[in-house]
């Protein structure tokens, strides 16, 4: 059974009177494991994509089934919870709180779960090791550089245990090889940890290091290649 | 970390300038309510002090029907039997001392200029143990009971071109509508510090006044003294309770606060001014708060985005928002306490000394010298209405936070 489960989606904008067809019948699955790159030109739907995968955002048709539960039309509360529990995300301009330092920016997340106890602070601590911040926990966000940004939030998006990882262009704020850096350490967490990734970019360079990539040409899957593709 | 809470503290910290703006804009309002609550308690606590102290005594007794005409001051509405009823009224344990008068409407010469007066004849003694009268004294003497003179206010004085022991024609009709004449040798000058009094006020012993008025041994008023104005319902009900029905029928009791009517109404309609020009300060204080807090909002679209994306529910992100308004308005009800604190302590202890012109224009009489008289009320009110102010402030910008798309507030930069 596919992880998620992508059937017949699309989605469209209203602009004035114009529709924009943002993605037309998608289908794709995504098994528990994958390390996922989602490649495309600007506007090709990549961010709509995940948006819709990440529960941020609804399909005009079609459905996502995650865990074999339709979370494409879930209420609002709900659709926190799925987020909360089972989701990490991963921003382009990295997005940390500024009024929290590192550690409490991990951290945060367990308070929405309300687990913010001394055990699970253990895991910041150590989810910081693994991607190479151990000594800047008390940093503040805007005393970082891009990459060690982003760095923090990846250890952000794990520090729940999600099932999936969520990035939308993780690289595009970051010079190349500071992006590589980064897509090897989601790979390398992917790799350890198991956790399942999807990460969107434009950049071919990033795009070798994905075991499985989807391409999207104007809202459509172009090709899909690598592992066992449906 | 740990907390919504220390979130918001920290957000109210990042965003300084607006902070300080709203808590300059809530806290100015309860330093001036907290200072300018104990300053009109401490008038009102003054003016009552100095009202039954100089005017009204705690509870008067008219015969009937003597106040639907008072301002005629009519001498044929009389209290039956006034000496035996004060023998009975002084005995009552909440009663301090009883003393008869006559009110009388009348007019004082110096031979050149005639000027019209309020006349009122009192037993000296009993009269001082109710109403500040010696004291009130700042030339001469007081009066006693067998003088043939006439205490005088210090305007009227000046007025009349006269002093201590010159004389006037006190002009008056007597209980029959005869007109009367005495030569009175005036004893004393009083300073009450107020026109109303200083100017208008005669005072004669009771006894020569029984043989102007011709009022056979009748007296129109009598004045009770409670011990201080804040005992005068206990008073004004054991005298009620003492005497018999019959009694009762032929005479009105009535506590002093019946003869300060103009000064009860001042109060209320001052109260309401107030109450008018801080409530349009607090709205005023209230938009500041909304207008800010919605840049905030604004601002940080973006962070409201990432924090919906990783979970936090729309009640999550509206709490961050009125923890922050809470926290601004905490902040500000403290600093309006200490400043209001300060100011009204040093109303307290040194007192605001009021202009002169100032008491030209009052018809009540307070001190020249005006104290402050702090109490918790102002500071609960005041630590209720910031509060309110406060998540009023918050909740509209916490609401349109927590109404955003997620994608929506991702998207803004
Ligand atoms: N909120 C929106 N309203 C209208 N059109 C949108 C909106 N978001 C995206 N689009 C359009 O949908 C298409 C796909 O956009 P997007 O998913 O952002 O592509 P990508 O992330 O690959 O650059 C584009 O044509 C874009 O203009
Ligand atoms: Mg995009």
């Amino acid at each position: 059974m596919s992880l998620i489960h992508i059937n017949k989606v699309s989605k469209d904008y209203h602009l004035g009177k114009t529709i924009v067809h943002a993605l037309t019948d998608i289908n794709i699955n995504i098994e528990k494991g994958d390390f996922i790159a989602v490649a495309g030109p600007s506007g090709s739907g990549k961010t709509t994509l995940l948006n819709l995968i990440g529960t941020l955002d609804t399909p005009t048709a079609g459905e996502i089934i995650f865990e074999e539960r339709n979370v494409s039309n879930l209420p609002d509360r709900e659709a926190t919870r799925v987020r909360a529990t089972k989701l990490g995300f991963i921003f382009q301009t990295f997005n940390l709180v500024p009024v929290l330092n590192v550690f409490e920016n991990v951290e945060f997340p367990l308070l929405i779960n309300e687990r913010d106890n001394a055990e699970n602070r253990k895991d910041v601590t150590e989810l910081l090791t693994r991607v190479g911040l151990e000594q800047y926990q008390k940093h503040r966000p805007d005393e970082l550089s891009g990459g060690q940004r982003q760095r923090v939030a990846i250890a952000r998006a794990l520090i729940n245990k999600p099932m999936l990882i969520l990035a939308d262009e993780p690289t595009a704020n970051l010079d190349s090889k500071t992006g590589e850096n980064i897509v090897d350490i989601m790979l390398k967490m992917n790799k350890e940890l198991g956790t399942t990734f999807i990460f969107s970019t434009h950049d071919p360079k990033v795009v070798r290091h994905a075991t499985k990539k989807i391409y999207l040409v104007d809202g459509q899957v172009d090709k899909v290649e690598g592992n066992n593709q449906s | 970390m740990k907390t919504y809470w220390q979130v918001a503290a920290r957000n109210v910290w990042r965003q300084k300038r607006r902070s300080i703006l709203n808590i300059i804009a809530i806290s100015v309002n309860i330093f001036a309510i907290v200072a300018y609550t104990s300053f009109y308690r401490g008038w009102i606590v003054n003016s009552f002090q100095n009202i039954t102290d100089y005017q009204t005594g705690h509870v008067q007794i008219h015969a009937n029907g003597f106040l639907k005409e008072e301002r005629r001051a009519p001498l044929d509405i009389n209290i039956e039997k006034s000496l035996d009823l004060k023998e009975k009224i002084k005995k009552l344990p909440k009663v301090t001392a009883v003393a008869r008068r006559i009110e009388f409407a009348g007019s004082v010469s110096n031979m050149m200029d005639t000027i019209n007066v309020m006349g009122v004849a009192i037993e000296p003694e009993d009269e001082a143990k109710i109403f500040v009268r010696k004291d009130a004294i700042i030339e001469g003497s007081y009066l006693k009971a067998n003088d043939e003179g006439i205490l005088i206010g210090d305007k009227l004085a000046k007025n009349l071109n006269v002093g201590v022991g010159d004389y006037l024609n006190l002009y008056s009709q007597t209980k029959f509508n005869t007109h009367n004449l005495v030569e009175v040798e005036i004893k004393g000058i009083f300073s009450y510090g107020f026109d109303y009094m200083d100017k208008n006020f005669v005072f004669i012993p009771l006894k020569l006044a029984d043989q102007f008025l011709d009022m056979g041994g009748d007296v129109n008023e009598m004045v009770i003294s409670a011990g201080s104005h804040h005992k005068t319902i206990a008073a004004f009900e054991e005298i009620n309770t003492a005497l018999s029905p019959e009694t009762l029928k032929k005479i009105e009791v009535s506590p002093w606060t019946a003869f300060a009517q103009g000064v009860m109404e001042d109060i209320e309609s001052d109260s309401i001014s107030m109450v008018i020009l801080f409530g349009i300060l607090v709205a005023m204080a209230i938009f500041g708060i909304i207008n800010t807090m919605s840049m905030n909002v604004m601002e940080r679209s973006r962070e409201i985005g990432t924090l919906r994306a990783i979970g936090i529910t729309r009640k999550g992100i509206s709490r961050i928002f009125l923890y922050e308004a809470i926290i601004t308005g905490i902040i500000a009800i403290l600093i309006g306490w200490f400043f209001g604190s300060l100011l009204s302590a040093y109303l307290t202890f040194h007192g605001l000394p009021m202009p002169a012109e100032f008491f030209e224009n009052v018809n009540v009489p307070v001190d020249k010298v005006m104290y402050g008289v702090p109490g918790i009320t102002e500071y609960i009110g005041t630590g209720i209405l910031g509060l309110v102010a406060a998540l009023i402030g918050g909740y509209f910008p916490a609401r349109k936070a927590a109404k955003m798309k997620v994608v929506d507030a991702l998207n803004k930069i």
